[in-house]
């Protein structure tokens, strides 16, 4: 069976070595076709900048449920990060169509949303984010966040996240961050 | 355990799939009818998801930060004199193959067909998302995957002239004139997006295969101001 049926299922649900192997294979196969795609005038930052991109939007569609395993990932993830690059195109030409105005100041709201997440998470201690990072993004089970991190019992784990989390939605609702300015 | 501690309990058992099928129908239905409630668990998903995209971008970097060194390193790790070798080799390969390109190594006039030949740009819109066979075919033809694009070609149910085109153009990428030809021929004097573009790829493919008079028949056909009408000529001339 390829690979390629398990990336979605890895990158969502599996370890973080799961994770961190499915990424590997997705920036092998798809980094070299975008970098020749892009051209050699674009720097390999720019193009990493747009591979990241693609990246964060292709795990938004994940996470939705809206991408629904009619084609490879990874040409999913190549065609995400060819739209953007298209759009990075059309943002550096001088225009005056309305339309396009419009979709250029909408991208760019929707780049200072992850930025500015990023930023507010950043407002949180390193304990606490890392906690959270095992429990939903790694998987890892109560027991194992305790041992990780030296609690008492997983009773201890527990709380911990709990607080945490409680912290984190709190700081996102002091920033006004809402579910709909976040989803794209 | 305070009512707040309560309610992140049922939203955490929600998300986490913890609930029965009883359980996750009543909290949807509170969800529905409970603003208040409905908001709050917006936060929540909200705060969860930002965990997870940061902590998976975080180890994205780290991977690519990681390839990129390993790709440099792979080439560091080789000792000197072994590093100058393969300067060497590769420089000779590029003089050979500009040579090659040049003309060089040809014995006869004609100009060489790598010369001449460029797959047709993909002209095709596609959409945000590549949701079909046809958007993932023309993702393999942009990134030079002639033989993968040619596979989803061929998969594509409702076959029109777009796809016949753009699968003569990876069966000549492909190094097939023939069956570049047979694809093109169905497309030749059919009113079509690509009528002016398949008298030169035609041609193209039979000069390819060395069968020059019908390569002639075809460039001759390419009218002032037709696509490629200045190569046109340059072959026409070159093959008589």
């Amino acid at each position: 069976m390829s690979k390629e049926l398990f990336l979605a299922k890895h990158i969502l649900s599996g370890s973080r070595i799961e994770k961190r192997e499915a990424l590997r294979f997705l920036y092998r196969k798809c980094f070299p076709s975008l970098r020749k795609l892009i051209g050699p005038e674009w720097s390999d930052e720019a193009v990493e900048d747009i591979y990241h991109e693609g990246l964060a939007r292709m795990y938004d569609s994940l996470q939705d449920g809206r991408f629904r395993g009619e084609a490879k990932l990874s040409t999913y993830l190549i065609t995400i990060c060819k739209n953007l690059w298209l759009m990075e195109i059309r943002s550096n030409k001088v225009t005056y169509n309305s339309d396009l105005i419009a979709e250029q100041t909408e991208v760019a709201n929707k780049r200072l949303d992850a930025q500015y997440l990023s930023e507010v998470m950043d407002e949180m201690n390193k304990e606490c984010r890392s906690v959270l990072s095992s429990f939903y993004y790694e998987n890892k089970s109560m027991q194992e966040i305790q041992q990780d991190f030296g609690l008492g019992s997983v009773q201890a784990a527990k709380n911990k996240k709990s607080r945490c989390l409680k912290k984190l939605i709190s700081l996102f609702q002091q920033k006004g961050i809402t579910y709909d300015s976040f989803i794209e | 355990m305070s009512a707040e501690e309560e309610q992140l309990l049922r939203f955490e058992n929600y998300y986490l799939g913890r609930m029965n099928a009883s359980e996750r129908a009543m909290f949807e239905r509170e969800l529905k009818a409970n603003r208040e409630m409905a908001q709050a668990y917006a936060a929540y998903q909200l705060t969860i998801r930002t965990i997870k995209k940061e902590a998976f971008l975080a180890d994205a970097r780290e991977i690519s930060a990681e390839e990129k060194q390993a790709g440099q390193h792979n080439w560091h790790r080789l000792p000197v004199s072994l590093r100058y070798i393969a300067g060497m080799a590769a420089s000779l390969l590029i003089l050979l193959v500009a040579a090659y390109l040049t003309g060089w190594f040809q014995s006869s006039d004609h100009l060489a067909f790598e010369q001449l030949y460029k797959p047709y740009p993909n002209v095709m819109q596609q959409r945000n998302i590549a949701q079909s066979k046809i958007d993932e075919a023309f993702v393999n033809y942009s990134t030079g995957n002639f033989a993968a694009a040619l596979e989803d070609f061929q998969q594509v149910t409702s076959s029109n002239d777009t796809v016949i085109f753009y699968s003569a153009i990876c069966s000549l990428s492909l190094g097939d004139p023939d069956k570049a030809i047979a694809l093109l021929d169905s497309l030749y004097g059919v009113s079509s997006g690509f009528r002016e573009q398949v008298n030169w790829y035609i041609a193209l493919a039979y000069y390819k295969k060395e069968e020059y008079t019908p390569a002639r028949r075809y460039l001759e056909t390419i009218a002032s101001g037709e696509y490629k009408y200045e190569e046109s000529r340059t072959l026409l001339k070159s093959i008589k």
